[in-house]
Parts: structure tokens; C-alpha cells; sequence
């Protein structure tokens, strides 16, 4: 019930005394939760009166032993059945090996489960039947803790099947299931569905009129697989698999904008362009996957620098981008990609960000492994804690305090500072005093004076000699005073103003003096400069001490600025926030167990770097397959996988081809481009969609190519290809010519930027059920989108001026919006409309309102 | 009957240019035997209190009582917070059901049982109302609406069952004001469709009953039917209403909600789900529910009382329920925390008998002591005051009964 060791789950059930009563077996919860007495998450298991409610009955009465011996394996015999009639019908036994080797059938005992209910449907006696579908299913048997499975087919009707085309060995592994399954695949697309489909999968773009009439012209008969290198190379590429990775990974505006709330910052819409723009960067180059893994998973704010040259960094890069002037070097060629810790971290749900790190870079969902083992899961709890502790301790707060030995450094330099200015003074007096000077006059006339130079010259000495890291403009007496005030419990407004008050008599009193003693010039001079530097210092030490002790603050000159501007006095300067790493506490150090049972060392200063070589081993069990998986499913609809993050748990429809694909993923260096290349150049990819009577319910081993809706941001960029506008996003920086993907980022529940994205697709879920009646009806119904058909500067204005031809217009809209000219029944609906509308402009919108509302414009097919 | 879509039907259906939902299983019979009962379902999203709602505790120490007082009701020994005086006066509608009791104190987990009855809240169950339109067909005045949204809750039956969603981005009516402009005018709206419609069928010949064509197909004729009856855009327009009527229902967005759902079961047999949010209330609850509960009261007593005046409530289930209930005692937020153990629903209408409390709570509302009661008994026997056998709710693909284990909650009708 708990887990997969048996030894683990005795101790569990018996331990508190409610679970399992010898004394009172039927009210043990085990029976009571399994037969539905009581609440149960996982339903009624069996009824009171079935044989399995008696064993358990019995094996409670007699207290519960725990002396089950497991069995060395467990085996489905025959380990592969066809069941090739309608009415076909094939019983299973399962065998359980002993670990002294005596065999025993428990066919009784186990449980059968069916990956595809609608295919292979098998009852609790083991018993096989066809579903209502031709396919194959997965069938498990579980007993207890083990499990084994086979592969059941239910083939089509007895007929000679074509085979598929092979391109490249993706085919193979289709080819051969669709030949098991006598599935005939629909025929080859032709080469306009071949283009649309093609160029908005990878380029997220309608293929334009010139790109179509070139690829028609081109009769060579590697045109399609040029064609796919070309667009490959095509910087829209990058942009559209940029946004693919970036909402995979998290990029949601809506959550950067909650998160950055408290920090401050730039903008959330702002930080998501970033990170978009991050991986565009490296789409663009074709990077290795597991290179940008390390820049996620790796990424700090500082990445190493010191404390000033990342803040340099941050400030030149904010001023850019509220200047709308940002550049890739800015952040796209930074190493790591900070955004998405910025997101991801948060003191109140480590939990929350190891599980999306598990589902997004494993495939792996540990909804049920964070609260109990499980026993269909791979993962157990304590390697979901694990995770927990590996990520745990990457923040995203205000900058990391100053470390006791930084202090200590700080206050040695204040001494420094400190003595060179009374030696310097006193050596000064001496020399006075040795030419004979009064003593009084050779302390005022030179002590001053020389000490105060000498005060500067030490202070930048200081500076540039003793640099724990601090920003320069941080270093200064102010900083060193608190850093000796502060822990003594001296610090806000009243030692602030103290210091001020001091400082301001000291200035007046030694004026005073001095005035008094000389009136001339020399003292006219250096009254001012002394009391200059002398005020700024003291008033430095007050405002450090008083605001915020130790480190955040910008100078005192910051301070009378704010003071006379009415600006933020009462906050003072806030510390920036950054993405670093805490430093391991004594009882971080322990090890862990990864899933696949390697251990893992934690306590070192940064724990995610072997949690990412591991992530990024070859021998990892998941993370190509994960990755191949969902790029499969951007191509095809759906994964071989599904649901995506059921990697652990769910059988793949076709395990030998994903388990290629992972490892040509990996033994072509991991290159996205080359992942992309296989799969589009395949014949699988480029079957038609059309189906035909013997593959139309098939929906998952690929015999025609799946229609499915647009995704909004697909959608989008569609509407715009055909209107000939560009939809205003209000993006937070203009983008590069040519046009790129758009949306910045649009994810599911994303209000916000759905509705700045025109309020067009208003809210389409950029999710896999891209089909929504809500969408139907906005594309229906939405004005905005109805008045820029019209939009001057649009596709329809200028035609419509210079009285172009109505079929020759049709023909370039049909064209563009759907990669074909009008059929001869098409025309004419289209030209009658026209005919019967009360004016061309408006015949036109009615016209391309319903060309955008078409089924064959908003389906990819 | 199966709630599995049926792609032979929509195949009928589109062939003899009939609406799809004509073509759903057994519709006509349903709707016979479905006695033309509509519903509406108030959901207070987030997790109401019972403590200070509908189960208030006088007696008990402060921490639990938490800081309002109580108002008295017609029925001796009932009583209500005192921020729900038109309730309490109202009672004689409302059977109040103290003993709704399931596990599941997630938010996602607990509105996903409540709101399709499924006891083990599986991702793809259908809404309640998803279920309703499977059973007895879909209808143009719409017979499934959600104020002001419900999404993700069409399950394994597709989007075709999404419910109607007449807000739009900021809250204004989609169709309900005025006369519609812009692609949706009611001139040449006919003519702009049927183009629409010739421009599909090749496409729809060239696919050949793709699932995924016929579904979005199906999608566009339903929501064209929709934007094309004068009858919807009479029902959602609140203008139509006196001004008496809409004073009475407060003004306030959620008066308007309910009111919107009230003309929404007037124009035809539907379901309507309102969402009314912000029940969430883990830390400082008293001006949080000081906020929310009058809002409520006026709007939902309003609902009711109007209801009643028109003669509808026989025809009409208004339910009023929250995903769980909150922890008895307050933590030191002055809040509570999730808890499903015990919480209140209220029953209205629908053969129903009025002023009446079914089911109690222990001294700290925190476990029912009476006939306890889990959502799914609420499903069945909403659904068999519908008229709809509940026990023939199926999901697909494995036919699971929806309301498996479901009881009639018996004292409702007593």
C-alpha cells in the first residue's frame, strides 16, 4: 500500500493500530478503506463477500504476520498474444518464481491493468478481449510489489496493408507497429499540406506566397529535405522553439509578476523577454541540450562576479531596457539564465519547485509521492524529499548579509584609514613643532590639513587594496563605523542624527578656532575643504548606522538629494534582489538516494552541480527520453508518452522508438536541430492527414497525420500572416525584423498577457487542448479582431483601391491563409457573397471573418 | 448512458444539417423524462466557513466561535451569522444540509469533487453540468452556462461540453448589451454564417470525420446558434429587468450574476454554475466575511425570494456550496485553515422541502454527528430530482458509474 518494499510496508500497516486490528479484523482500515466503508482515494478495491476481502480477513485474524516470502519474478504467460478476431478471447496466467526456484501460478491473486481500455480490455480472472479500437495495449499484472507486463495486439481485419515509406529509421519502428496492427497508412501529404504544416510547426509561421511558389517551382527530389534544413537555420525558428522551451520551463508572466512584487526590479513582462530572449540565443546556435540545462540549473545572479560588477551589470541593463534599447549582450550571452530561479524559488515551496523540476526535466510527476509511496510509482517519498533538499536551498532574496570575515576585513581597513590619519597629522605636528613652531599653532596649521589628505589617501588605498567584494561606492568610513556600531546594538535614527549633530559641531568648533586664531587666507582655504570632508564623513557614518547598518546604501550625497527632492526618504536604498546559492547548515550534509538509486553527496557549497550531472549523464533513464518526448509531442499532438510527465509511470505506444530517439538525441551531441531534423524529414511526419476507412479511429500509432487546433500563439501569428498587420502586445521591447513568434509568453491562466496579446485569442490555453468552446466563440465573435480585417495598412485595403480582381484577391488570401488556391465551388460561394454584399469592403470582411473561422485555418493537418 | 462523445451521432447529424446536439444520444427521451428541472449552482470558491456562515457555534469558546454573533431564524434553535439576516428570514426556502463531510482539503482536488460529484476527483470527470447536458441535450437559449466562467471541467466529454460563458474579458456581457456590432450584428450575421459553413465543407469532406474537425465543426454551428438567437441576448441583457428587481439584488457584481442566472433558467431548461470567489480566508477572516457575507446575503435572499414570487423554485434546484469547510478553531492569523470534515450546503427548491436542517455538527462544527453526506450523495440525488438516472452516468473510457456509492439524501424530501 505504501511502497515497493514489502519490508518497508509491514512495519507501516501494523504499526498504529488502525490499519490492521487482529482483534477486530473488519474494522481495520485496510478492509474498511478498500471495500468503501470508509472514504478512500483510490475507490472501492473489492467487496465484502470476494475471496480477496477473505484473505485479508484471514491473514489480519491471525495477527498479521510478516513472514511473505517474494518472489525472484513474476511472469504473464504466453508474453505475447494476438488476438486478431472480433470475438477473440485469450486467457493469462501468471507464474511466480520462488527464491528456492519452485514455480506457482497466482493468477488469482494479482491485478490486471490495461494501459488502453478502448483497444485490449482484460477482466480480474486474466481473461483478454478485444476493445472497440484496432491497436495494441499494454497489460500489467501486479502482484504485490512486483509487477510484469506484455504487450497485447488486437490487428485490423485480415487484408494486404502498404507498407510505410521508409526515410529515416523513425519509419521503421512505425512502419513495423502499423504492419503488426495491419493499419494501412493514409499516402504521403502532398507538397502544399507538407509546407503549412511544416513551416508552423517550425517556424510558428505560415509559409509567406513567395516561399510557397519557390518551394512548388522546386521539382528536385530532396526539395522537402532542403526545405526543412533552410527553415531550420531560420532565425524564426529559433524564436518559436525559444517560446516552446520558455513555457515549458516555466516562463509565466503572471507568476514572475507575483513573485517580483516583493523584489522589486524590472518588470515582469520584462523578465520574461529575457528569459525568451536566453534561449533564443541559444536555439539560434544550435546549443546542446545539456548546456542549456546547465544554465538553467546552475544560474545565479552574479555568476561569480563580485557584488559591484553584477550590479553594474543589472543597472546598465535595466536603464537599457527602460530605454527600449536592449541588446542580446545585455542577457542573452550571460552564461546561466537567472529569470528562472526568480520565478522558481520561494522560501514557502521548495516542494513546489523540485516537483516542477521533476515533471519538466525528468517527466516525472510526483503529485502521489509527496505525501506516501506509491505503489505504481518509481520515485519514493524520501527521493522526492531529496529533490526537495538539492533545490532547496537556491534562493531568490535580498543579497547575502556580509559574512563575519568580510566584517572583520572592513573594520581592519577603518583602522588603517584610522592610523594613517593621526600619524600622518602627528608626523606633521612634529615637524612644525621642530621648526620651532608654537604647539598650538603647529597643531592647527598642520595636523589638519596634512592628516586630512593623508585621511584620503588612505581611504582609497584602503579601497582598492582591501576589496571584500563590496561595491567601491560602498566602502567608506560610514560602512566601517556601522559594521563596528552595529553589533553593539547602535543603530537607527537617533545614532544617525547623533552623528550628524557631532559632526556638524565639530566643524562649527574647529572653524570657530581656527578663524579666531589666523584671519587669512590659508584658512579661508582650508576651513571649507576640511569641513567638507569632515561633515560628508560623519554624515556617512550617520546614515549607514541609522539606515540600514551593514551594506545597502548609496553615499550621503544620495541622502541630501532625496532629503531635498521629497523623495523615498522614509525606505531608504533596498538591497537588490539576487538568485544565489546559501550556504550549506552542519545537518545539510548527509546523502541521498537519486531514483535510479545513484547516491548524491549533499552539504557541498552548490548541490544542484551534481544533481545536473546526473540530470545530464547519458545513463540517465530520463531525461533525453523526456525531452525527445515532448518535442514528439509539439510535432505530432501527442506524446509517445502520455500524459508527458508520466515518464515512471505510464507505457510508451511505442517504447522501442523512443528509446532510439533518446539515444541518437544523445549520440548526436545533443543537438535540438538534428532531433528536429529527424523528425520532420520522416515519412511519419509527412503522411497526409487525410484518413481513409481503415485508419479514421486510429489516434495513436500514427497511420495519418493528426489534425489539431492551433495553439494560441500559433493562432495569433496566423491571424496577423494573413491580415497583414502585426498585433500590439505592447511588448516590453521592440522586436527584430523579420517578425518573430510573437506572444512573448502566454501560458494557461495567463490573464494578463492574454489580454494584452489583443485581446484576441483573449483566452486561448496554450496547452495541449488547444480546443475550446471559449475560443470558438472569441475568433467568432471578437471586434477587435473584426475591425482589423479592415485595419488600413492591412492586406485588404490597398487591393480593394487599385480594384484588384476579386478571384485574383481570393487567390492570394486562400493562398496565404491556407496554402492553396480556392476550389471551383469555393470561388463562386466567395464571388456570389460578394456580389450580394452591400460593398466590396464589406462583402471582403465577411469574406476573410469566415477564412479565419474555418476549421482548415485554425488546424494544423 | 454513455457520456463517451459519439462521433456517428455528430456524423447524423452534420449529414442532415440538423444541430449537432440533435444527434446526441437519446435526447429526446432524457428530456422527457428529465421533468424539465433546471438548475443553479452558487459555488462559493475558495472554501466557505461553516462557522460563520450557516453552522455558527454561540456556545462555544471564542477561538472557535470566532468574533460575529448570530441571528435567529423562524425555526426554533436554528441560527444563522448575523451578516445573513435576509437568509435566516428566508429560511422557509432553504433546507440547510450541516453534514456534507468528503477528505480532499485541496482547493484543485476538493472544487473538482464538488463540482462533478466524482468521488475520486479524476482530472478528466465531467462537471456536474457537463453531465446534465450529456443527459438531456443541448438547447439554444444555452443549457449550460457559467457565470462567470468554469474552465476545464468538460472532462473526457470535450469541449463540446464546455459551459457557455456569456462575461467577457473585463466583465461586460458578450452579447448582453445592446445590439451587437461588429462581426456578430444581427444584419447579415445569417449570410456570414452559412458562407462560414460552405468555406468548411471541403475541408470537413477532405478529413473525412476527423475527430478533431468534427469537434471544433460542431463548436463553431453551436456557438453561431448562440450568437443568433434573440432569445440569449433577450435573456443576458439585465437592462430588460426593473429597476425594482435589480435594486433588490443589491447591484453589486455577484447581485448581478444571480440575477443573470435567474433569467438564464427563465428562457430555457439549463444549468447554470456561478462562481462567486474569495472564500479563501486563512488570515484576518473578519473583514474579509464582513465583505463577502452581506454581498451574499442580499444577492442569494433576493435570488430565492424572487424565485419563489415567480413560482419557479418547484422547477428550480438552487444549490449554494464551497469546496470544504474551514477549520473549527482560528489560528493566530485570524483565519482557518481547509477543512472538508464538515461543511454546509444549501438546498433550495426542486421538490425540496424548505425551512428545515438536515444532518448536524459536533460542538466545534468540525464532524458531522448526524446523517453524515459526501458530494456524491448531493450529485445523485440532484440528479435524480432532475430526472436523470443517476446511476447511468458513465465515464469513458473504462464506464465508470460517476456516482458510484451515491445515496438519496432522503431527509431533504421528507
Amino acid at each position: 500500500m505504501l511502497g515497493r518494499r514489502p519490508a518497508d510496508d509491514h512495519p507501516q500497516l501494523v504499526r498504529d493500530g488502525r490499519r490492521v486490528q487482529p482483534g477486530r479484523p473488519e474494522q481495520s482500515l485496510l478492509l474498511r478503506k478498500a471495500t468503501l466503508a470508509e472514504l478512500h482515494g483510490g475507490g472501492r478495491r473489492f467487496s465484502v463477500d470476494s475471496p480477496d476481502y477473505q484473505l485479508l480477513y484471514r491473514w489480519i485474524r491471525a495477527g498479521a504476520p510478516a513472514d511473505a516470502p517474494s518472489p525472484a519474478q513474476v511472469r504473464i504467460l504466453p508474453s505475447r498474444v494476438t488476438l486478431d478476431r472480433p470475438e477473440s478471447r485469450a486467457p493469462l496466467a501468471v507464474w511466480a518464481t520462488w527464491p528456492d526456484g519452485t514455480r506457482e501460478e497466482v493468477t488469482g491473486l494479482v491485478e490486471f491493468r490495461t494501459a488502453e481500455p478502448l483497444e485490449v480490455q482484460v477482466d480480474q480472472q486474466g481473461v483478454l478481449r478485444r476493445g472497440t479500437r484496432v491497436g495494441s495495449s499494454g497489460i500489467t499484472a501486479q502482484y504485490g510489489p512486483h509487477s510484469a507486463a506484455i504487450t497485447v495486439v488486437a490487428p485490423g481485419p485480415r487484408a494486404v496493408v502498404p507498407r510505410l515509406p521508409v526515410r529515416n529509421p523513425i519509419d521503421r519502428f512505425i512502419g513495423d507497429r502499423l504492419a503488426e496492427l495491419r493499419l494501412p497508412p493514409s499516402p504521403d501529404s502532398d507538397d502544399r499540406e507538407f509546407l503549412r504544416r511544416a513551416s508552423l510547426d517550425t517556424l510558428g509561421h505560415l509559409p509567406s506566397r513567395d516561399e510557397l511558389a519557390r518551394f512548388l517551382a522546386d521539382r528536385a527530389p530532396d526539395r522537402r529535405a532542403r526545405r526543412v534544413e533552410a527553415m531550420l537555420q531560420d532565425e524564426r525558428a529559433a524564436w518559436r522553439w525559444a517560446n516552446f522551451l520558455a513555457v515549458w520551463s516555466g516562463c509565466d508572466e503572471a507568476e514572475l509578476r507575483h513573485r517580483q512584487g516583493e523584489a522589486g526590479g524590472p518588470p515582469a513582462e520584462q523578465l520574461a523577454y529575457l528569459w525568451l530572449d536566453w534561449l533564443r540565443y541559444r536555439m539560434a546556435r544550435d546549443v546542446p541540450y545539456p548546456e542549456i540545462l546547465r544554465g538553467i540549473f546552475l544560474a545565479t545572479s552574479r555568476e561569480g562576479k563580485s557584488r559591484a560588477d553584477w550590479e553594474r551589470q543589472e543597472r546598465a541593463l535595466e536603464i537599457r531596457m527602460a530605454r527600449q534599447a536592449y541588446q542580446e549582450t545585455l542577457y542573452a550571452t550571460r552564461p546561466t539564465c537567472d529569470v528562472y530561479w526568480r520565478t522558481e524559488t520561494h522560501s514557502l515551496r521548495p516542494m513546489k519547485c523540485a516537483e516542477a523540476v521533476s515533471r519538466r526535466f525528468l517527466g516525472v510527476n510526483m503529485d502521489c509521492v509527496r505525501c506516501h509511496d506509491h505503489p505504481y510509482e518509481r520515485w519514493l517519498q524520501s527521493e522526492h524529499h531529496g529533490l526537495v533538499d538539492i533545490l532547496d536551498r537556491t534562493t531568490y532574496m535580498p543579497s547575502p548579509p556580509l559574512r563575519f570575515a568580510q566584517k572583520v576585513q572592513l573594520a581592519l581597513a577603518g583602522l588603517l584609514s584610522l592610523g594613517l590619519f593621526a600619524g600622518g597629522g602627528a608626523l606633521q605636528v612634529l615637524r612644525l613643532r621642530r621648526q620651532g613652531r608654537p604647539r598650538r599653532a603647529a597643531w592647527m596649521r598642520g595636523g589638519w590639513g596634512v592628516g586630512g589628505a593623508l585621511t584620503l589617501f588612505a581611504l582609497f588605498c584602503s579601497l582598492y587594496l582591501v576589496r571584500p567584494g563590496l561595491p567601491t561606492e560602498y566602502q567608506s568610513p560610514g560602512l566601517w563605523a556601522a559594521s563596528v556600531l552595529e553589533p553593539v546594538g547602535l543603530r537607527g535614527a537617533p545614532v544617525a542624527w547623533g552623528c550628524g549633530a557631532l559632526a556638524l559641531l565639530l566643524v562649527l568648533g574647529v572653524g570657530r578656532l581656527q578663524w579666531n586664531r589666523r584671519r587669512d587666507a590659508r584658512a579661508a582655504f582650508w576651513l571649507p575643504a576640511v569641513g567638507t570632508v569632515f561633515l560628508g564623513t560623519c554624515l556617512d557614518v550617520g546614515y549607514v548606522v541609522g539606515r540600514h547598518g551593514t551594506v545597502d546604501r548609496r553615499g550621503w550625497v544620495q541622502v541630501l538629494y532625496r532629503k531635498a527632492t521629497g523623495g523615498e526618504t522614509g525606505e531608504g536604498v533596498q538591497r537588490r534582489w539576487e538568485v544565489f546559492v546559501l550556504d550549506p547548515a552542519p545537518e545539510d550534509r548527509r546523502t541521498i538516494l537519486l531514483p535510479d538509486g545513484t547516491p548524491l553527496r549533499l552539504g557541498t557549497p552548490d548541490d544542484r552541480k551534481p544533481f545536473l550531472a546526473w540530470l545530464c549523464d547519458p545513463r540517465n533513464p530520463w531525461t533525453a527520453r523526456n525531452f525527445v518526448n515532448r518535442i514528439w509531442a509539439q510535432y505530432f499532438g501527442r506524446g509517445l508518452v502520455e500524459p508527458l510527465d508520466g515518464l515512471a509511470t505510464h507505457p510508451a505506444t511505442h517504447p522501442e522508438l523512443l528509446d532510439w530517439l533518446a539515444a541518437d538525441f544523445v549520440a548526436h551531441g545533443w543537438s535540438l536541430r538534428h532531433l528536429h531534423r529527424r523528425i520532420l524529414t520522416s515519412a511519419t511526419y509527412q503522411l497526409a492527414s487525410r484518413p481513409h476507412s481503415g485508419n479514421r479511429t486510429d489516434v495513436r500509432h500514427y497511420a495519418r497525420f493528426y489534425p489539431r487546433r492551433l495553439s494560441a500563439e500559433h493562432l495569433l501569428q496566423a491571424v496577423d500572416t494573413v491580415l497583414g498587420t502585426r498585433s500590439d502586445f505592447e511588448l516590453p521591447l521592440p522586436v527584430p525584423e523579420p517578425t518573430v513568434f510573437q506572444i512573448p509568453v502566454l501560458s494557461p491562466g495567463n490573464q494578463t498577457t492574454a489580454a494584452r496579446a489583443f485581446r484576441m485569442l483573449g483566452r486561448l490555453p496554450s496547452t495541449s487542448d488547444n480546443l475550446t468552446s471559449e475560443g470558438v466563440l472569441f475568433t467568432l465573435s471578437d471586434k477587435a479582431l473584426w475591425k482589423r480585417i479592415e485595419e488600413p495598412g492591412g492586406r485588404l485595403r490597398r487591393p480593394l483601391e487599385q480594384k484588384v480582381a476579386p478571384a485574383a484577391l481570393l487567390r492570394e488570401y486562400y493562398e496565404v491563409a491556407l496554402t492553396r488556391p480556392p476550389d471551383k465551388a469555393e470561388e463562386q460561394a466567395a464571388l456570389r457573397h460578394l456580389a450580394a454584399s452591400p460593398s466590396p469592403l464589406a462583402g471582403w470582411q465577411d469574406l476573410v471573418w469566415a477564412l479565419l473561422n474555418t476549421t482548415e485555418f485554425q488546424c494544423q493537418h | 448512458m454513455d457520456l463517451r462523445w459519439n462521433r456517428r451521432a455528430l456524423l447524423l447529424a452534420g449529414a442532415g444539417g440538423l444541430p449537432f446536439w440533435a444527434g446526441d444520444p437519446q435526447p429526446v427521451e432524457a428530456a422527457a423524462r428529465a421533468g424539465g428541472r433546471s438548475v443553479i449552482v452558487v459555488f462559493l470558491r475558495g472554501g466557505p466557513t461553516q462557522l460563520e456562515t450557516f453552522d455558527p457555534k454561540p456556545d462555544a469558546p471564542s477561538d472557535i466561535r470566532g468574533s460575529f454573533g448570530t441571528v435567529a431564524t423562524p425555526i426554533a434553535g436554528v441560527r444563522f451569522c448575523e451578516h445573513l439576516p435576509r437568509l435566516a428570514a428566508g429560511l422557509r426556502h432553504i433546507a440547510v444540509i450541516r453534514s456534507m463531510t468528503h477528505a480532499l482539503t485541496d482547493h484543485e482536488a476538493g472544487q473538482r469533487y464538488v463540482l462533478t460529484g466524482d468521488r475520486l476527483a479524476a482530472p478528466r470527470s465531467p462537471a456536474l453540468g457537463a453531465s446534465f447536458v450529456a443527459a438531456v441535450g443541448w438547447r439554444v437559449p444555452p443549457s449550460y452556462v457559467a457565470i462567470p466562467e468554469l474552465r476545464g471541467y468538460a472532462g473526457c466529454l470535450g469541449p463540446r461540453y464546455d459551459p457557455f460563458t456569456p462575461l467577457g474579458d473585463s466583465g461586460h456581457l458578450t452579447l448582453g448589451t445592446a445590439v451587437p456590432t461588429g462581426p456578430t450584428a444581427p444584419q447579415g450575421f445569417a449570410r456570414r454564417s452559412r458562407l462560414l459553413e460552405t468555406l468548411n465543407q471541403r475541408f470537413r469532406t477532405a478529413t473525412d470525420g476527423d475527430a478533431t474537425v468534427e469537434e471544433h465543426g460542431a463548436l463553431v454551428r453551436r456557438t453561431s446558434d448562440l450568437l443568433h438567437s434573440e432569445a440569449t441576448r433577450r435573456a443576458m441583457n439585465l437592462e430588460w429587468e426593473p429597476a425594482r428587481t435589480r435594486d433588490r439584488y443589491g447591484r453589486t457584481l455577484w447581485g448581478d450574476y444571480l440575477l443573470l442566472a435567474r433569467r438564464m433558467v427563465e428562457a430555457g431548461r439549463t444549468f447554470v454554475t456561478v462562481v462567486l470567489d474569495g472564500w479563501d480566508t486563512h488570515a484576518y477572516s473578519v473583514p474579509a466575511l464582513e465583505r463577502l457575507l452581506p454581498d451574499l446575503d442580499r444577492a442569494l435572499a433576493a435570488l430565492l425570494e424572487d424565485l419563489a414570487q415567480r413560482g419557479r423554485l418547484e422547477q428550480t434546484i438552487v444549490l449554494v456550496l464551497g469546496e470544504f469547510g474551514r477549520t473549527p478553531r482560528l489560528n493566530p492569523q485570524g483565519g482557518r485553515g481547509h477543512w472538508a470534515r464538515a461543511m454546509s450546503v444549501l438546498w433550495a427548491g426542486g421538490g425540496a422541502r424548505g425551512g428545515q436542517v438536515v444532518g448536524a455538527t459536533d460542538r466545534t462544527a468540525s464532524e458531522p454527528t448526524e446523517s453524515p453526506y459526501s458530494p456524491t450523495d448531493l450529485a445523485y440525488t440532484l440528479f435524480q430530482q432532475l430526472g436523470v438516472p443517476p446511476d447511468e452516468i458513465r465515464v469513458s473510457p473504462e464506464r465508470r458509474r460517476l456516482f458510484a456509492g451515491g445515496k438519496r439524501i432522503r431527509e431533504l424530501f421528507g
